[in-house]
């Protein structure tokens, strides 16, 4: 553990330094695509998670320092520590599936793991690494599913609103663009209409909820843009479903 | 049986009407009842193409491969080419019986022509009414054809045409010349499709391109090629341009775009929301289209150039899919007001909208037919597939199932002529066109490249230019 330890003290200089480097060049846009590859390498540390291993918590801390550089726009630097979280990851995650004291008690829930994978993946990135999204600015919002047929909203799409309603009244930085999705039973054009149906349906909710008309963008792609392919119940309620995009607002 | 299943019940009265239907199924069709030209007229063979004791007979004809006279020689194969052309286009027509060659007793590598070569009684015998033999002269890249129609029953030669272009004009040439052919036999009063196209979407990764194709699927090309979502084609009315909904601006809005000089697309309306599924009017006046702008989708009506929009649906629920029939007077279109989708019909002002159909629970996709008298739309039945019927508008209890325990069929659009209808159809797996007879028979798939073809638009009759 104390090995561990000192990887983890040299991979925190390392991104010190590169720090200090990225910080002479100016980049204004958002290290999205940092963030997300960070965030993804995170839910995939199923083993060094489990594990609690000090390389992992020291990835979780960079993150959050990274989210909290994005907050306080510094973006090189966030961009840096970003990856190098990632990079922490995924050499936790590596230790610890070798790690045979890691290993023991995820052996058993590798099969389950499996068959929720498509899950994990869709679950916000809080979830996993512990945020709580009224304290995150990089919180995606959850997207909700309908029934079919229907753009009423479900206790559960309430719920879920209800979270996101009070993430934008803090975040006010952020627009948010809602895109109604359908799945692919029924004609294209009734779909396209359906699937405007269910943005407007949760925009009015989000109005409800005291967020300003002007910050609500919706946008219908009817069944074109399907999560899931197959083509079975599960698939097409996965489907039928509201997306929820940030969009950082103009000055 | 308990009447608690609406498709049982539809099943009941589309057999019960099917019975009733036989009897005058062509009776909504003029051309080949019993006013059609008898092709044997004179001799001693019974009438074809006609309804005979409720049973249609369809007219056999006898189609020889080309002989080739010139000095080049056919290696290409261009003489059976065009006898395999021909068979095609004159068996979609669903009102012809294609003789099978092994049948034919004359020596068809070695025969004439002309008339006075023929021994009609070969022909006779094997039963044809009509038979089509042709000649082919081959220059370079050049191409003379000469194809003639007998008809046997008169022993005598009643078409002849010559065509010259280039050998990639062929299936062109012999378009024309079935035309002739389908022209004769039915006294004029049917002209086919050959001079028609097909547009629809061709899914191509994650994006959807416009494509187009003739009415055999062959010839085809995409018209966009933007990477984006382009979406619900549909013709002008002098089959110039296409309508269609795109997502290239980042939000659906419509556009049209020139078929064969291609060039930008114009934007035909841009509001906030969805734009899309433009219809125009017969007479070319009006655009009927469906819009979010105001409300959840409303059908709207507005100029060629986007002036003048007037909305014309006002219903809680949604209204889509506006398809005109064939005088203008009305439109028919689709709303989810009593909860679930089904196909109603206005006046072309917004006034006198009611239900049309009744028979299952979701009902979508209509497309009036160019006689006027049938829309055929999608139903979905009790095992939640998709079908393609008609309705009798006047009579809306006649309603017809056109395909069956096929996967799903859907997007029904009619051919200019009113006797053939395209469609999209997930039977092979994925979703192909198809092309059928107004009756669902004859169905034959026209697109056989990769990838999903979807939403189908037959264009009206164009020039053979």
């Amino acid at each position: 553990m104390r090995h561990t330890n000192n990887i983890v003290a040299k991979a925190v200089a390392l991104a010190v330094i590169a720090l200090l480097m990225g910080s002479l060049t100016a980049c204004k846009t958002l290290p999205e695509k940092e963030r997300k590859a960070a965030e993804l390498a995170a839910k995939s540390s199923d083993y060094a998670k489990k594990c609690g291993t000090d390389k992992y918590m020291g990835a979780q801390r960079l993150l959050k320092e990274a989210r909290q550089l994005v907050n306080d726009k510094k973006y090189d630097e966030a961009r840096i520590t970003f990856n190098t979280a990632e990079k922490l990851f995924k050499e936790a995650e590596a230790e610890a599936k070798k790690d045979p004291a890691c290993n023991k008690d995820l052996e058993q829930e590798e099969d389950k793991a499996k068959i929720t994978e498509r899950d994990i993946n869709t679950t916000d990135a809080s979830a996993s690494t512990g945020l709580d999204p009224l304290d995150d600015p990089d919180y995606e919002m959850d997207r909700i599913t309908f029934p079919f047929n229907s753009s009423e909203l479900t206790d559960e799409a309430r719920d879920t609103l209800n979270l996101n309603a009070r993430w934008l009244t803090k975040f006010t930085q952020f627009k948010v663009a809602v895109e109604g999705h359908c799945d692919n039973r029924g004609s294209i054009e009734y779909n396209l209409a359906l699937g405007a149906r269910r943005a407007e349906s949760v925009k009015g909710y989000l109005i409800q909820l005291g967020i300003s008309p002007d910050r609500i963008r919706t946008i219908s792609y009817g069944e074109e843009q399907p999560l899931d392919e197959a083509n079975d119940e599960e698939a097409w309620a996965k489907n039928r479903r509201a997306e929820f995009n940030k969009i950082l607002r103009k000055k | 049986m308990k009447n608690r299943n609406p498709w049982l019940l539809a099943i009941a009265i589309i057999g019960l009407s099917i019975t009733a239907y036989a009897t005058n199924a062509w009776s909504a069709d003029p051309a080949p009842t019993a006013t059609a030209k008898d092709p044997a007229k004179g001799g001693s063979v019974q009438l074809g193409g006609t309804v005979v004791g409720g049973e249609f007979v369809k007219w056999p004809i006898a189609i020889t491969a080309m002989r080739n006279f010139g000095q080049q020689p056919d290696t290409a194969g261009l003489g059976k080419d065009g006898q395999q052309i021909l068979t095609s286009d004159l068996n979609i027509t669903g009102v012809f019986e294609i003789l099978n060659p092994k049948s034919f007793i004359e020596n068809t590598d070695t025969a004439g022509i002309t008339e006075g070569t023929i021994n009609f009684t070969d022909w006779l015998n094997i039963g044809a009414h009509g038979l089509i033999k042709g000649g082919l002269w081959l220059d370079g890249e050049k191409i003379k054809v000469d194809l003639r129609l007998f008809d046997t029953g008169l022993q005598k030669q009643v078409i002849g045409k010559e065509y010259q272009g280039e050998v990639s004009q062929l299936r062109h040439m012999i378009h024309r010349f079935s035309a002739e052919v389908l022209s004769y036999f039915t006294n004029g009063r049917l002209k086919g499709v050959y001079n028609t196209q097909i547009a629809c979407v061709r899914k191509n990764g994650g994006s959807k391109e416009l494509f187009i194709m003739d009415f055999d699927g062959s010839g085809g090309r995409y018209l966009t090629k933007n990477k984006s979502l382009n979406l619900l084609p549909s013709w002008d009315v002098n089959g110039k341009r296409l309508f269609y909904t795109s997502y290239i601006s980042g939000d659906p809005d419509l556009y049209s775009i020139s078929v064969n000089k291609g060039g930008k697309p114009k934007s035909l309306s841009s509001f906030k929301g969805l734009d899309m599924g433009a219809a125009m009017n017969p007479d070319g006046t009006k655009i009927a289209l469906s819009l979010t702008k105001d409300d959840n989708a409303e059908i709207y009506v507005m100029n060629p150039d986007g002036s003048g929009l007037k909305r014309l649906t006002t219903s809680w629920g949604i209204d889509i899919s506006p398809s005109w029939s064939p005088d203008g007077k009305k439109i028919a279109f689709v709303s989810n007001r009593s909860g679930n989708p089904h196909v109603y019909i206005m006046d072309a002002n917004g006034d006198n909208q009611e239900r049309l159909t009744f028979v299952g629970n979701y009902n979508q996709s209509p497309s009036w037919s160019p006689k006027g008298d049938r829309i055929a739309f999608v139903g979905r039945d009790e095992r939640y597939v998709f079908d393609i019927f008609t309705i009798n508008v006047e009579d809306r209890m006649d309603v017809q199932r056109l395909t069956q325990d096929q996967g799903n069929n859907e997007n029904p659009s009619w051919a200019p002529d009113g006797r053939h209808l395209v469609f999209s159809s997930n039977r092979s797996g994925e979703y192909k066109l198809y092309i059928m007879t107004h009756d669902g028979n004859t169905q034959r798939r026209i697109t056989t490249q990769k990838g999903e073809f979807t939403t189908p638009t037959w264009s009206p009759w164009l020039s053979w230019e």
